[in-house]
C-alpha cells in the first residue's frame, strides 16, 4: 500500500462549485485526490477533472524560468508584440531581476509617456481573491488605470448586467445545500452534468425526491432527460420563450400580487408591454409548442418556492442582458425570491470567477462592486490606499484588444489569462495584439497568449500558494499551498510586490500599505478593510469550512440565500424589452449554426487539462452534427469536417449525433489546434459588452486532412 | 419533529430520535460497531453483516445499519454470539479476497480473534485480472469484497451514471459492467466517486496503482 508524504486539504481549481479536496503528496507530487465526506459543498463528491486532472501541475511544458524575446536588448528600443510559433523557440531564459527590470520600466515609460489609460490588464478569474485584489490595487494605484477586466465578461456579463438593472445584485441567491431540497426549477442554457458536475448530482438528488425539473436548451443535454418538461427552443430564441411564459402567468393571474405589490415597481407597464408576447407567437418564433410553454409557466408560477439555474447559454448572447433580465421578471412575478430553494442562479463557470469578480477585477467597480466613478466611493479609496485614483470606467475585454489594435492601449498585461483562445473573432484578436507596444504574459504554461508577450512571468499553480477561491455560491475557501513552485517560478502575489515595489520606485508614488505583505491573510485582512461583505471572514474562520458572504462580522455566520430581507435595488424592477434575433443568422453561404461549449473532460481553453491526463479522454476536437444534416453532407462518424465561418475556418473530426437540433452544430472551445473562437464573431451585447458564443452562421463540408498542430511549449 | 425513545446499548442508556438506526444511536452515545459494506453518504446495502447486534427477545442477530430503534430495547453490540458471527464472515472474506489494501479490516481480524486459515490451505479464492482500460483507475476485483458502494454511488446516490452492476452468482459474484465492457465503452463519466468509496482498495487510482507496481515503497 502507497503511503503518503502529506494529505493537504484545499479547493478544487476547475469549475465554481468549489469542491473541498485533498491532496495526497508523495515526493513533491499529487499522486492522489480526495474528498471528504463530511464537509461542504460537496460531501466527499466530485468529477473527474477534480479527481484526477490536477496533474497537470507536473507537465513538463511548466515554466520555470522568467523569458524574454530573443530579439529584445535590453536598454535598446525593441518591436511590437508578435506572435511566435513557439515559445521554445522565440525566447531566451532571464533572471528575475532582469525581467522585471523590463517590465516595471516599459510600463513605468508607457505610463509617462501615455498616462495610465494606455495600460490595460487582465485579472484572472483562475487565481486567488489575494492575487486579483493585489492586481488591481497594483494597475489602480500605481499606473492610474481602470482597464481591467477578466474572462467573465465573455461568461456571465450578459447575466451580471441584466441583475444589476432589475434587482442590483449578481451573486447566486441561493446555495448549493438547497439543491436536494428544491421543489421546481428550471435549467436553462446550462450543460450542468458537464460544466458543473457536481452540481448536476445535487439537482438529480432533487428529482428522485419528486423536484420538477424544467429545461430550457436547444441541445438535448443531459438534464433534459431527467425532465419534467423539456422545452427545445431554436438557438437565440430565448427571449421569446421566457416573455411568453411571463405572458400566460399574469394573464392566467398566476403571480405573487403580494409580492409584486410590496417589493416591484413597473407591473402595470410590464403587464402591458408583454400582451403581445403570446405562447403562439413564441411557437412560432422558437419552435417550442405554446402548451409546452403555458404548462411550464404554471408549474413555475405555482410552486411554493423555484429557483432558476444558468449558464452559458443565457449569458452568451448579444442578447444575453436581456436573457438574464427576462429570467429575473419571471422570477418577481412569482415572488420567488428572497427564499429558501428560490431564487436566481448564474452558475459559475470558473474556480474563482465570482471572487475575480467581487475583488473588482472589472473595469468599473473596485472591491465588493463599489463603482469607480462615484466620488464617494473614489474617496474612500484614496484614503485606504493613499493615492490618487482615476475615475473613469475602463474597457471591457474585447473592448481592450480592439483599443490595441487602434493603438489607444499600448501596453497589456495578462495575468492567468488566455485570450487567445477565449475571445471571440481570434484572427482580428491576433492583429490587434500584435500592435501593442508592450505584452507581459504571467502564468504556469507557455499559452497561446504568452506568445505574443515581450516577457514571460513563470507563476505558482494553485497547489503552489496560500489563498482564497470565492465559489459560485459566494463561499469563501481556503486554497493551500502543497507543493514547492517549479524551478524559479514564484507566486504571483510574490511577483506583484516585487513589481509593486519597483513601479512605486520608478513613479514616485506611495501607497499607504506598501507592497511588503506579510502573506496573503495579510492581503485578505485589506479586502475586508476595502469591502464590508467580506468584513466577518477570517482566514481562522474558514480553517475547516469557507463562510458565505455576505458577512459584515465576526460572529455573522454567512449568508445562505440571498434578498430575505428584499433586494439590494430596494424594489426590483420589471424590465422592458423586445425579442431581438442572433447578429448572424444562418443563410445561404453559411447554412447552419454554430454553437460552442464545454465537455465534461476538458475546461476552458484547455491550458490546463490538455496537459492532463484527461485529455486521453478526449484528445481530439470532435464536431456534433446531427443527422438529418451529417445524411445531407455525406458525412458518418469518424470523418473530418471542414467548418468555415465569414472569419476564419478549422477542421474537426465529425460525432453523428442528436444532441444539437437540426441546423445546429456544436464544437467545444478546448482546442486550440481547432480553436471554435476563430470562427465566432465580436459582435457584443450594447449592455453587457459579451459576445455571442452560441450563434454563428458556418458552412461544413468533407474534409481530407486534419492540419491540427498543438504546441504545448 | 420525531419524537425521542429510550433504549439500552451494552448497559448503557441511550436516548435516541425514533427513527435513528441502531448504529446511529450507537454512535451518538459513543458506542462503536464495526461496519463494511455502511458508508454515511450512501444508502446501506445491509449486505455485509459485519454490523449485526444481539437485541434481547429478536430471534436472529440484527443489522445496526438499517435496524430502526424501538423503545426501551436491550442491545449488546459486543456478545459471544455477535463476535463469532462477525469473527466467521471476517475469516470467510479472509480466505477468499485479498485484504492487503483493507487495513481496517485487518484490523479487526486480529481483534475479532479470526483464524482464516482453520478453512484449510486449498481453498479457491475470488481470482481475476486486474483491469486497466482506462487513464483514470484501475480495477483489481481479487480485492473486491461486493459491499455494493461502488455501485451505489455510481447510481442514485451520487452519480446516476449506472455503469456499475453485478454478473454472476454465488461464488462466481462479481462487480461488472454491462456485459463486461471495458469502461469508456460504459456510461461511466470516471467521476471516480466508486473509488472514493472503495474500502479494500480494489478501485484504485491509476497513478497510486503503477507506483506501488514500479516501487517497493
Amino acid at each position: 500500500m502507497l503511503t503518503f508524504d502529506r494529505i493537504v486539504p484545499t479547493t478544487c481549481p476547475f469549475c465554481g462549485v468549489g469542491c473541498q479536496i485533498n491532496l495526497h503528496i508523495k515526493e513533491n507530487r499529487i499522486v492522489q485526490v480526495t474528498a471528504d465526506f463530511d464537509k461542504r459543498p460537496n460531501y466527499g463528491e466530485l468529477c473527474v477533472k477534480g479527481r484526477f486532472g490536477t496533474d497537470f501541475v507536473h507537465h513538463p511544458t511548466r515554466l520555470t524560468q522568467p523569458l524574454i524575446r530573443k530579439d529584445i536588448v535590453l536598454g535598446q528600443p525593441f518591436g511590437k508584440a508578435r506572435p511566435a510559433r513557439s515559445v521554445a523557440e522565440a525566447y531566451r531564459e532571464a533572471t528575475w531581476e532582469e525581467a522585471l527590470t523590463l517590465v516595471a520600466d516599459q510600463l513605468a515609460r508607457i505610463a509617462q509617456e501615455s498616462g495610465g489609460d494606455a495600460i490595460a490588464a487582465l485579472a484572472s478569474a483562475k487565481l486567488t481573491n489575494e492575487d486579483n485584489y493585489l492586481y488591481q490595487k497594483l494597475f489602480r494605484s500605481l499606473l492610474k488605470t481602470n482597464h481591467i477586466d477578466h474572462c467573465a465578461r465573455l461568461c456571465h456579463a450578459g447575466s451580471v448586467v441584466g441583475l444589476m438593472r432589475t434587482i442590483a445584485s449578481a451573486a447566486m441567491s441561493n446555495s448549493i445545500e438547497e439543491m436536494e431540497n428544491l421543489h421546481t426549477f428550471i435549467v436553462t442554457g446550462s450543460n450542468t452534468t458537464y460544466a458543473h458536475p457536481v452540481i448536476a448530482l445535487k439537482m438529480l438528488k432533487a428529482v428522485d425526491k419528486g423536484a420538477r425539473l424544467i429545461v430550457v436548451d436547444p441541445r438535448r443535454i443531459d438534464m433534459a432527460k431527467h425532465a419534467t418538461l423539456w422545452l427545445q427552443q431554436r438557438p437565440g430564441t430565448d427571449v421569446a420563450v421566457f416573455q411568453a411564459m411571463a405572458h400566460v402567468i399574469v394573464n392566467e393571474e398566476l403571480y405573487d400580487k403580494a409580492y409584486v405589490a410590496t417589493q416591484t415597481e413597473g407591473f402595470e407597464a410590464y403587464a402591458a408591454h408583454i400582451q403581445r408576447f403570446t405562447p403562439e407567437w413564441a411557437e412560432e418564433v422558437s419552435g417550442v409548442p405554446a402548451w409546452k410553454i403555458r404548462e411550464a409557466a404554471r408549474l413555475y408560477a405555482t410552486a411554493p418556492s423555484a429557483a432558476i439555474y444558468w449558464g452559458m447559454g443565457i449569458s452568451q448572447s448579444t442578447h444575453g442582458s436581456d436573457n438574464a433580465s427576462a429570467l429575473v421578471n419571471l422570477a418577481m412575478l412569482a415572488g420567488h425570491l428572497g427564499k429558501y430553494g428560490g431564487g436566481l442562479n448564474p452558475l459559475r463557470g470558473q474556480n474563482n470567477v465570482q471572487g475575480c469578480s467581487d475583488m473588482g477585477g472589472l473595469p468599473n467597480v473596485y472591491p465588493g462592486y463599489q463603482p469607480v466613478s462615484d466620488p464617494a466611493v473614489k474617496a474612500k479609496f484614496e484614503k485606504l490606499w493613499g493615492v490618487e485614483l482615476n475615475d473613469r470606467p475602463g474597457l471591457t475585454v474585447v473592448e481592450m484588444a480592439q483599443a490595441a489594435g487602434e493603438g489607444r492601449i499600448r501596453a497589456m498585461y495578462v495575468m492567468g489569462e488566455n485570450p487567445a483562445t477565449s475571445d471571440p473573432h481570434l484572427h482580428a484578436l491576433y492583429e490587434h495584439f500584435s500592435n501593442l507596444d508592450f505584452m507581459v504574459v504571467q502564468d504556469i504554461f507557455p499559452t497561446e497568449t504568452a506568445r505574443f508577450a515581450h516577457v514571460i512571468l513563470p507563476a505558482a499553480s494553485w497547489a503552489e500558494k496560500e489563498g482564497t477561491f470565492t465559489n459560485t455560491e459566494r463561499r469563501v475557501q481556503r486554497v493551500r499551498a502543497a507543493l514547492p513552485p517549479p524551478g524559479e517560478a514564484r507566486p504571483d502575489l510574490d511577483i506583484l510586490q516585487d513589481l509593486g515595489r519597483r513601479l512605486e520606485a520608478r513613479l514616485g508614488v506611495h501607497t499607504a500599505q506598501g507592497w511588503n505583505y506579510a502573506g496573503a491573510e495579510a492581503v485578505w485582512r485589506e479586502v475586508g478593510q476595502a469591502a464590508s461583505e467580506y468584513a466577518g471572514i477570517t482566514y481562522q474562520r474558514i480553517e475547516e469550512e469557507g463562510v458565505q458572504y455576505p458577512c459584515y462580522t465576526e460572529d455573522d455566520p454567512g449568508t445562505l440565500y440571498l434578498y430575505k430581507e428584499g433586494v439590494p435595488r430596494g424594489r426590483g424592477k420589471f424590465w422592458l424589452m423586445d425579442f431581438r434575433p442572433p447578429v448572424e443568422l444562418p443563410d445561404e453561404e453559411y447554412p447552419f449554426n454554430l454553437s460552442t461549449g464545454r465537455l465534461l473532460y476538458h475546461w476552458h481553453g484547455g491550458a490546463l487539462t490538455r496537459r492532463s491526463r484527461l485529455n486521453d479522454a478526449a484528445p481530439e476536437p470532435v464536431v456534433e452534427i446531427h443527422p438529418v444534416d451529417a445524411k445531407k453532407l455525406g458525412l458518418v462518424s469518424g470523418d473530418l469536417a471542414k467548418i468555415r465561418s465569414r472569419r476564419g475556418q478549422v477542421v474537426a473530426r465529425v460525432r453523428v449525433t442528436d444532441r444539437s437540433p437540426i441546423g445546429t452544430v456544436f464544437l467545444p472551445m478546448h482546442y486550440a489546434e481547432a480553436a471554435a473562437n476563430l470562427l465566432t464573431l465580436d459582435a457584443l451585447d450594447p449592455d453587457a459588452k459579451i459576445p455571442d458564443y452560441k450563434n454563428t452562421a458556418v458552412a461544413v463540408e468533407k474534409a481530407e486532412v486534419a492540419n491540427w498542430e498543438l504546441v504545448l511549449a | 419533529m420525531t419524537s425521542t425513545i429510550s433504549l439500552t446499548i451494552d448497559g448503557q442508556p441511550v436516548e435516541a430520535p425514533a427513527d435513528a438506526t441502531v448504529l446511529q444511536a450507537a454512535e451518538a452515545a459513543g458506542i462503536t460497531i464495526p461496519t463494511l459494506c455502511h458508508h454515511p453518504n450512501l444508502t446501506p446495502p445491509a449486505v455485509c453483516r459485519l454490523c449485526v447486534v444481539e437485541w434481547e427477545g429478536r430471534r436472529t442477530l440484527q443489522p445496526a445499519c438499517v435496524t430502526q430503534v424501538a423503545a426501551d430495547a436491550v442491545i449488546h453490540t459486543r456478545s459471544p454470539r455477535v463476535d463469532l458471527a462477525r469473527r466467521t464472515i471476517l475469516e470467510m472474506l479472509a480466505t477468499t479476497v485479498d485484504l492487503s489494501d483493507a487495513p481496517e479490516l485487518r484490523a479487526m481480524l486480529a481483534e475479532y480473534d479470526a483464524h482464516p486459515e482453520r478453512f484449510g490451505e486449498d481453498l479457491t479464492r475470488r481470482e481475476h485480472e486486474v483491469i486497466i482500460d482506462n487513464s483514470f483507475f484501475v480495477r483489481d476485483y481479487d480485492k473486491c469484497v461486493l459491499c455494493w458502494r461502488c455501485v451505489e454511488a455510481c447510481g442514485t446516490d451520487m452519480e446516476h451514471a449506472f455503469a456499475l452492476g453485478f454478473s454472476g452468482r454465488g461464488f462466481e459474484t462479481s462487480i461488472a459492467t454491462f456485459f463486461e465492457n471495458p469502461m469508456p465503452e460504459t456510461t461511466c463519466v470516471f467521476c471516480g466517486n466508486c473509488v472514493g468509496v472503495c474500502p479494500t482498495g480494489a478501485l484504485k487510482d491509476r497513478r497510486v496503482f503503477e507506483l506501488e507496481m514500479a516501487t517497493d515503497y
